[in-house]
């Protein structure tokens, strides 16, 4: 009977690593010029989802999602902030990765990974060779894009955001990040110094530059749409002289618990698009200070391009945060929705290139 | 204030009527187990498991999270070796189970959970689990199941010592000790365990490369006293006080370059019991104090949070039985919990009141037994409704038993969702659910068969409805709403094969269930969920576990199988299915005085490379070596 038990024993121990050990694997692949259509960075789950691009062709209507790891085969990173694209290389800015992703925008492969960030949110190509990228360790840092290293940093206020370049001068919106800051740093590109900290009004958190050459700001105020709390402020819209760096024109949008966000400009730029009271509102360059006119509504707005070539709006839609979102694309002159596009979780930033 | 009066009034006649019956107790000496009453009555119609002993010895130096995600066929959501780790029932949510310690709830008022890797195995010797919903009998949140930890009373023991030690090879080291020992009116016991571990194993990255696990280190030191002191020959009189301290950094996920993340948890955990108990009667009141803390900082984001709990609990409970064959318990129970949490903008208070009842009858001769509980709770913020249940079991044919469950439970919002600033909702109502399972269990009659087996099939079904999920407001504020209702059902099975031939002893158990459990109302955000199967928990599930001794030598081998987990809620993504095998052997040297026991452990011996968790790296092949050294005073032996 001791045999018999020892056989047992043994016959259950092969047949439970037999069946124990049964594995399944699968593989994708694809061919396609991701430089001609639009990119879409969706920034993922937030705790600990990765980041994916989405890539649409507006003539076919053809969507392709996740194209990062497609081609690459891994993912991007934790919470994909941004993307821009500069010299025929897209650069995704990881955030919580604390890393820049570069591929090549026509195959999406991988060409390098920038590292040396503490919390990267925007990324702004100065010329062939370097880059500013946003950082909220209160920084812009310096980056070579021949070696793909971080070489310096610029000291900025709370929570550096969104830039812009007007000339050889950077224009860096300081929001404050996990608080509240109300501060434009402008840093002369040639020399990577701080040229002047302007004060603004709380939270600039879109700039975009005019036919004129004048500078537009949206400073969306203190406070969240929807959750009122005291020490709420008001939101401004407010016109900056590049060569003077001074506030030349400010205006009031919203009010304390209503606040605008983000700042886009039409291909004439002499329209001001931006996302205010669950849909996007539009205001003309030449009528400052007349009241913003609705374009569009729809709630849970998060992105916001403007299509110069086309005249389209392309916003997105972010659900619930935990689903795949969508990017809404409507007419800029009436507003009609012309189609949804499937993305991402978040869809956050959109490039459109043609 | 007229509720709280109402609890008083009733506390004082429960323990007025107390002080009358117990005039003419029995002088007969019962065992007392520190445990509320309720929990000590068989519950017909529930699908219980309880941990092999041997098995159980094997896993006394691992937190409670290894043990049971090993040992069990309980669901454990790990983020990481020494990472949060939660119980998921019945494709339920971790937030719907309970932890159980000696009948108090772990579970912390602000999360609504407790962290299994912080509660060291070996400080207990009577873990047990109850699947499906007893909101009824345990209060809040027991939706999906709850895991029992208890400490038995060593009254009339010898003096044992135990001294165990263990390393894992990737630098994690733990040392524990127990002394218990007991006359026929003391009986003590005390634990302490101590644990540095550096967590530095290798794993596959995303790129396919090997790297090591850094900023990973973890240590944590603990202290579980318990002494209790027989009044005279019906009243005995039980403390406890257990103390856990864990300092433990957070890896980064896959999806990071770096973190600098660190925890810090603080608890002081004390109860004190006392019991009388006649032939026929037993009444006891019961206290327990917790003061718990947790500091998390984040260095890369410039986070700093910390929140402290203090949690009091008291209940009174009365317990008579007749004829032999029925008996009634009542009870009432208030927990008060104070929190002082940086993202509350202030302290606040919830307080919690219930009153509850059951009736056990056995079914002569039949052999059938059902049990009625019922609940009220009490509470000034929220409607909590009436929690009935009825489960009854017994024989079908000799070797085949029915069992049959109905429950309604509940789940009050957990602080966080009412005081979270911004965010917090103090509107939600309560969760609610009504579950329904059927079981059987085929046990052959044994006679003289060598392998004695048992084969137990239950189906449950499982109807939430508001249950409660963050939702989005803007990007930087989420909110707590009522907006799912969910419907989880499926079917478990076990089948348990026992030879014991000599000296020999062999025991398989082997566990499959299947577990859809799938989102139902929605609106117009949550429309992509309906029917899609809720994130992490697997449609299939199997484990097994196969313990062989002869002799002095014992081995086990430990199998698990997870399915394919959707990670998002729409289904658009999962993580593949998973297989984990370790294997255990051993040695026994034995004295009249002393028990060495040297162990030995391949953790994943198929070196399988698996999240459990999106992005958590898991450890592949590694190896643990445990050395456990008894000594008794006056051993049987």
């Amino acid at each position: 009977m001791t045999m018999k038990v020892s056989t047992l024993f043994s016959i259950l121990v092969v047949l439970m690593m037999v069946v124990f050990s049964c594995k399944k694997e699968d593989s994708t692949s694809g061919n396609t010029d991701y430089s001609k259509g639009v990119m879409i960075s969706n920034e993922g789950p937030y705790l600990s989802g990765s980041g994916t691009v989405t890539w649409f062709n507006p003539d076919t209507k053809e969507v392709k999602q996740d194209i990062f790891e497609t081609v690459n085969g891994k993912p991007l990173g934790n919470i994909l902030q941004s993307m821009d694209l500069h010299n025929g290389k897209v650069y995704m800015v990881v955030n919580n990765a604390a890393k820049i992703e570069v591929a090549d925008a026509s195959t999406f492969k991988s060409t390098a990974t920038i590292t040396g960030f503490s919390l990267p949110r925007y990324f702004l190509g100065i010329s062939d060779t370097k880059a500013y990228v946003t950082d909220w360790a209160n920084v812009v840092d310096i980056v070579n894009l021949e070696g793909n290293t971080v070489t310096g940093t610029i000291p900025t206020q709370t929570g550096p955001d969104l830039m812009l370049k007007s000339g050889k001068f950077v224009f860096v919106l300081n929001d404050g990040g996990f608080s509240v800051d109300s501060t434009i740093t402008v840093i002369n590109s040639d020399n990577d110094q701080v040229v002047k900290t302007l004060n603004v009004y709380n939270r600039p958190t879109g700039i975009v530059e005019d036919a004129a050459g004048k500078v537009w700001v949206m400073c969306s105020g203190k406070g969240y749409n929807d959750f009122p709390a005291d020490g709420d402020t008001k939101g401004y819209l407010i016109r900056l002289d590049p060569a003077t760096q001074t506030i030349d024109l400010t205006m009031e949008i919203g009010d304390e618990h209503n606040h605008a966000e983000k700042l886009v400009i039409n291909s004439e730029k002499n329209m001001l698009y931006f996302l205010f009271n669950r849909g996007v509102y539009r205001l003309n360059t030449a009528f400052a200070g007349a009241e913003p006119e609705r374009v569009l509504s729809h709630d849970r707005l998060n992105a916001l391009t403007y299509d110069g070539a086309n005249n389209i709006i392309y916003t997105s839609d972010r659900m619930d945060f935990q689903q795949a979102g969508w990017v809404l694309r409507y007419q800029a002159s009436g507003g009609a929705l012309i189609d949804s596009i499937p993305a991402g979780i978040v869809p956050g930033c959109i490039v459109v290139t043609h | 204030m007229k509720k709280g009066f109402i609890v008083c009034l009733l506390f004082w006649a429960l323990t007025g009527l107390a002080q009358h019956t117990f005039t003419d107790s029995l002088h007969l000496l019962k065992p007392v187990e520190i445990q509320a009453l309720r929990l000590n009555l068989p519950a017909p119609g529930a699908h219980t498991e309880s941990i092999d002993s041997a098995m159980f010895w094997m896993h006394s130096n691992s937190s409670m999270a290894k043990l049971i995600s090993d040992l069990s066929t309980v669901m454990v959501r790990s983020y990481g070796t020494g990472g949060l780790s939660t119980l998921s029932f019945r494709g339920t949510q971790t937030n719907q189970s309970g932890i159980f310690w000696n009948g108090f709830n772990l579970n912390q008022a602000n999360l609504g959970m407790a962290d299994l890797s912080e509660i060291p195995a070996f400080f207990f010797n009577d873990v047990n689990i109850q699947f499906g919903g007893s909101s009824s009998v345990l209060g809040s949140g027991i939706i999906g199941g709850s895991l029992q930890l208890g400490n038995q009373d060593f009254f009339s023991k010898p003096l044992t010592l135990t001294l165990s030690s263990s390393a894992i090879s990737f630098h994690n080291y733990s040392l524990a000790f127990k002394a218990s020992a007991g006359s026929s009116k003391w009986s003590f016991s005390t634990s302490f365990t101590g644990n540095s571990d550096r967590n530095d194993f290798k794993y596959r990255s995303l790129e396919d490369s090997y790297k090591r696990l850094s900023h990973a280190m973890s240590s944590g030191l603990g202290m579980l006293n318990t002494l209790s002191y027989r009044l005279n020959s019906a009243q005995t009189l039980t403390m406890a006080v257990w103390a856990q301290h864990t300092d433990k950094q957070i890896p980064a996920t896959l999806v990071m370059n770096s973190s600098k993340q660190r925890q810090v948890d603080k608890a002081l955990r004390t109860s004190l019991q006392w019991t009388r108990v006649s032939a026929v009667q037993q009444f006891q009141v019961r206290t327990a104090w917790f003061s718990e803390s947790q500091h998390y900082t984040n260095g890369l984001i410039s986070l700093d949070n910390t929140y402290r709990l203090g949690t009091w609990c008291t209940e009174g409970e009365y317990k008579r039985q007749f004829q032999h064959n029925t008996s009634i318990s009542a009870g009432i129970t208030y927990r008060m919990v104070k929190a002082d949490i940086t993202d509350y903008h202030g302290k606040r208070q919830q307080d919690e009141a219930a009153l509850f009842a059951s009736l056990l009858h056995i079914w002569k001769p039949e052999g059938w037994s059902s049990r009625l509980n019922v609940r009220q709770d009490l509470d000034n913020s929220y409607h909590i409704p009436f929690c009935p249940s009825f489960g009854t079991e017994g024989p079908l044919t000799g070797n085949l038993k029915l069992r049959l469950l109905i429950s309604r439970n509940y789940r009050i919002p957990t602080m966080n969702d009412r005081f979270w600033l911004p965010g917090g909702n103090p509107d939600l109502l309560p969760e609610s659910s009504w579950n329904e399972e059927a079981g059987i269990d085929w046990q052959p009659a044994q006679n003289d068969r060598l392998v004695n087996v048992l084969f137990r099939l239950t189906a449950y079904s499982i109807q939430m409805k508001n249950m409660i999920l963050w939702e989005p407001f803007t990007s930087d504020i989420w909110s707590p709403v009522n907006i799912q209702e969910v419907w989880s059902r499926g079917l478990e099975s076990s089948l348990q094969a026992k030879i014991d031939k000599s000296d020999m002893h062999l025991l398989l158990i082997v566990a499959y269930s299947y577990s859809p459990s799938t989102y139902q109302g929605s609106n117009q955000l949550t429309k992509a969920y309906e029917g899609k199967q809720l994130i992490y928990v697997p449609l299939n599930k199997a484990n097994a576990n196969l313990r062989a001794s002869a002799g002095k030598y014992f081995g086990l081998i430990n199998g698990s199988w997870s399915g394919k987990r959707y990670v998002q809620q729409d289904n658009e993504k999962a993580l593949p299915s998973y297989t984990v095998l370790n294997l255990t052997v051993g040695r026994e040297f034995i004295s009249s005085l002393s028990n060495t026991r040297l162990q030995f452990e391949i953790q994943n011996l198929l070196n399988t490379k698996f999240q459990a968790v999106q992005y958590y790296p898991e450890p592949g092949i590694s190896f643990m070596f445990n050395l456990t050294f008894t000594i008794h005073k006056n051993p049987k032996k």
